[in-house]
């Protein structure tokens, strides 16, 4: 059984291509609305945020059609809320809604990272003949990374932005190739498309088609309609660029700057530790341990104990930069790997904590290429060793996909619970079936779930948010109400109606519900 | 000139070393003992309620979380963040060098042999008979073994120097050295403070 033996002619390749994106799509989009368990604050207010531009054209604070969400101070990017107005129309106001943009782009990006990679290899005279092979293997890579899967599921900006900048690549190859100024005039619009979808794409995006000017600086047919290309690009980002220069537009990057960190408030040691800290923040996204162990320890970015990749990569992903640098002669193909691989975590590097998985997501794209070319490669190797190496190879790709995949669908819902908001969730749900035996429902300020989280999954319900100097109004008339409060220590306080345990691992009790 | 870098770059090696021996213990995920591996096996079954038994004793077992973690642990020696705390960004880049050219010019060099077998077989130790070495001597012997890969990496490097070569080395040792002494105790990530 040797790879260069293997006949694929397009009916089997379009075939295994079905079945990936149907795995990935799967992965994607199965029990999404369960596992990752609950909404988390910032899904919240995209789905709040979306859900008021679709009905009445303004965001929570009243401003129509803003270019900016305010959200929670942060001032998120508008793409995906738009994103979310329009999957509400099919779906409603449902966690569904809020998560399926960033699902179906995940999957889309599987189709985009075939074509790219089938793109960058056809120039390559060796690998020429086998480029839908190469192509194949990427895309099962990507379609079954933790990382990919992990940010695809719930709702995040970056997974959509991830989608616009991979298209944007593919048609800057395509135009590499054919020099048509349509290809290269889309390319531009994906990457402003990036840019007003996730923060990181702010630098990104202007990075990437700088780099592509001065890559064609030396072919003069292809710089006049790069040039063309990179105007337009320039036009459209400009209301971001310009409200990136803004006070607050600068909001998200002063909140997590990396160099407040700095412990020399002035001077040149300021600038020598500003300096280190960038480094050395850069260096944290090639760790090891971070790739393929601890990940950045952020419960909503990963599963416990497994990276942002897996193990069986790390010697594929070393024979893959072997083979891209001492056996390729295709430049592009090099050229495009690396630099995409050394730029990904640049805008990163400026903030805290670090390293930060969601920044780096664009780094799925070479570091899935990367995996194929060793897979190719060492798969091609006539050795005697040849079979076992595909064999084993295979056994630890099955057996380190079933450990994920019990991890996430088993383990993860109970271990990430409180990380999603799913404990505001289940106490939404509860009130949501007290409601109908109470005119009055009290919700304790204290009981660590925001208003949004209401507004969110019981709009219809009015609950009245009680702090400490609140005193039952009098025209209530000493009827009994609901009283939502947190857990205090005693397991049955007077008038408890009962005690909402959390399907967490611990089963903890979050919060009572009494009758007063 | 490439002696008088080889020598410089040992200097800030050994400087960022030096720092170490303020440590008394590497922190937690630098090692994996009989502990961490029954506490992390309780840990993954404690959610399995429900799951048939074949599939849980199959997923979550010693010897599975014995290979996986052992790996998983021995990753963290060989990260670049730990290498450039423990002999500077200098010399984490000689190990990527040294390992760079064992994977492809120098895989008959029977001292890289021995460098990397020992740079691989010393972390199990660690690993498994953690409580029971003194540290000083864990220490020293780790980083004789990197400081001579580093050195080893660096020297190969400038056989064929070049302008390039020799402003990389410099560029990289200025920042270590602003390193070491702008930030003294970046290395407590990966070790406990005494």
């Amino acid at each position: 059984m040797h790879i260069k033996s293997f006949h694929f002619n397009n009916k089997i390749i379009i075939l295994f291509f079905t079945i990936i994106i149907i795995i990935g799509g799967l992965l994607r989009f199965a029990d999404i609305t369960a596992d990752p368990p609950g909404l988390y604050i910032d899904e919240i207010s995209i789905g709040l945020n979306a859900y008021d531009i679709l009905h009445t054209g303004k965001d929570q604070y009243g401003y129509s059609y803003p270019f900016a969400f305010k959200s929670f101070g942060d001032y998120k990017m508008p793409v995906y809320i738009y994103l979310v107005s329009f999957s509400m129309i099919l779906f409603g106001k449902t966690e569904l809604a809020v998560r399926f943009p960033s699902a179906l782009a995940g999957t889309l990006t599987i189709i985009v990272i075939f074509f790219l990679t089938k793109k960058l290899v056809e120039n390559e005279n060796k690998m020429k003949k086998h480029a839908s092979i190469l192509a194949l293997l990427s895309a099962g890579t990507l379609a079954i990374l933790p990382w990919h899967i992990q940010f695809s599921r719930g709702g995040f900006e970056v997974t959509v932005a991830l989608f616009f900048y991979s298209t944007g690549l593919l048609l800057s190859i395509i135009f590499l190739k054919r020099n048509r100024l349509k290809y290269i005039f889309l390319a531009a619009i994906f990457f402003a498309l990036a840019m007003y979808t996730y923060h990181t794409y702010r630098l990104l995006s202007p990075l990437i088609v700088f780099i592509e000017l001065l890559y064609t600086t030396k072919n003069k047919k292809y710089f006049k309609n790069m040039l063309l290309a990179f105007v337009l690009f320039c036009f459209l980002a400009y209301p971001m660029i310009s409200f990136s220069l803004t006070p607050i537009g600068q909001t998200r990057l002063q909140e997590t700057s990396a160099f407040v960190n700095n412990p020399y408030p002035q001077g040149i040691e300021n600038n020598l530790a500003d300096g280190i800290i960038f480094f050395d923040n850069y260096l944290s996204f090639f760790s090891l341990s971070y790739l393929f162990h601890t990940g950045d320890q952020i419960n909503r970015h990963q599963i416990a104990n497994f990276g942002l990749l897996y193990l069986w990569q790390l010697p594929f992903i070393t024979a893959g930069i072997y083979f891209l640098i001492k056996k390729t002669r295709n430049n592009l193909l090099r050229f495009s790997i690396f630099i995409l691989l050394l730029i990904a975590p640049i805008p990163a590097a400026f903030a805290v904590p670090s390293p930060h998985t969601l920044r780096l997501l664009l780094s799925a794209i070479p570091f899935s290429i990367l995996t194929a070319f060793g897979l190719y490669h060492i798969f091609t190797l006539k050795k005697p060793w040849g079979k076992f190496i595909i064999a084993l190879t295979v056994f630890f790709v099955i057996a380190e996909s079933c450990y994920f995949l019990d991890y996430y669908f088993i383990h993860y819902p109970k271990t990430a619970l409180i990380d999603w908001g799913g404990q505001c969730k289940q106490v939404a749900q509860d009130i949501q079936t007290e409601s109908s035996h109470y005119k009055y429902i009290v919700v304790d300020r204290n009981s660590d779930c925001i208003p949004e989280y209401f507004m969110f999954y019981i709009p219809t319900i009015p609950l009245v948010y009680a702090d400490a100097e609140w005193r039952q109004p009098s025209t209530w008339k000493n009827k009994t109400f609901l009283y939502v409060r947190p857990f205090y220590g005693n397991i049955h306080p007077n008038n408890l109606i009962y005690n909402v345990y959390l399907s967490n691992t611990d089963h903890d009790i979050f919060v009572q519900f009494l009758r007063l | 000139m490439k002696f008088f870098l080889i020598l410089l770059t040992w200097i800030i090696e050994l400087l960022a070393f030096k720092r170490w021996f303020s440590c008394w213990l590497f922190n937690n995920f630098l090692y994996y003992t009989s502990n961490t591996l029954t506490a992390r096996v309780i840990d993954a079954i404690n959610n399995d309620r429900g799951m048939p038994h074949l599939v849980t004793h199959m997923l979550h077992n010693k010897v599975l979380y014995f290979f996986w973690g052992s790996l998983q642990t021995l990753l963290g020696y060989w990260d670049i963040q730990f290498l450039s705390s423990f002999i500077g960004f200098v010399g984490a880049f000689g190990v990527v060098i040294a390992l760079w050219y064992f994977l492809t010019k120098d895989s008959h060099n029977k001292l890289l042999w021995i460098l990397f077998s020992l740079s691989i077989i010393v972390p199990f130790t660690e690993m498994v008979f953690q409580p029971n070495v003194i540290f000083f001597w864990k220490l020293l012997i780790f980083g004789v073994i990197f400081q001579a890969i580093s050195l080893y990496g660096l020297s190969r490097f400038l056989v064929e120097a070049t302008t390039l070569k020799y402003s990389i080395i410099i560029a990289l040792s200025i920042i270590s050295i602003v390193a070491i002494f702008i930030f003294p105790f970046s290395q407590y990530a990966f070790c406990l403070k005494i």
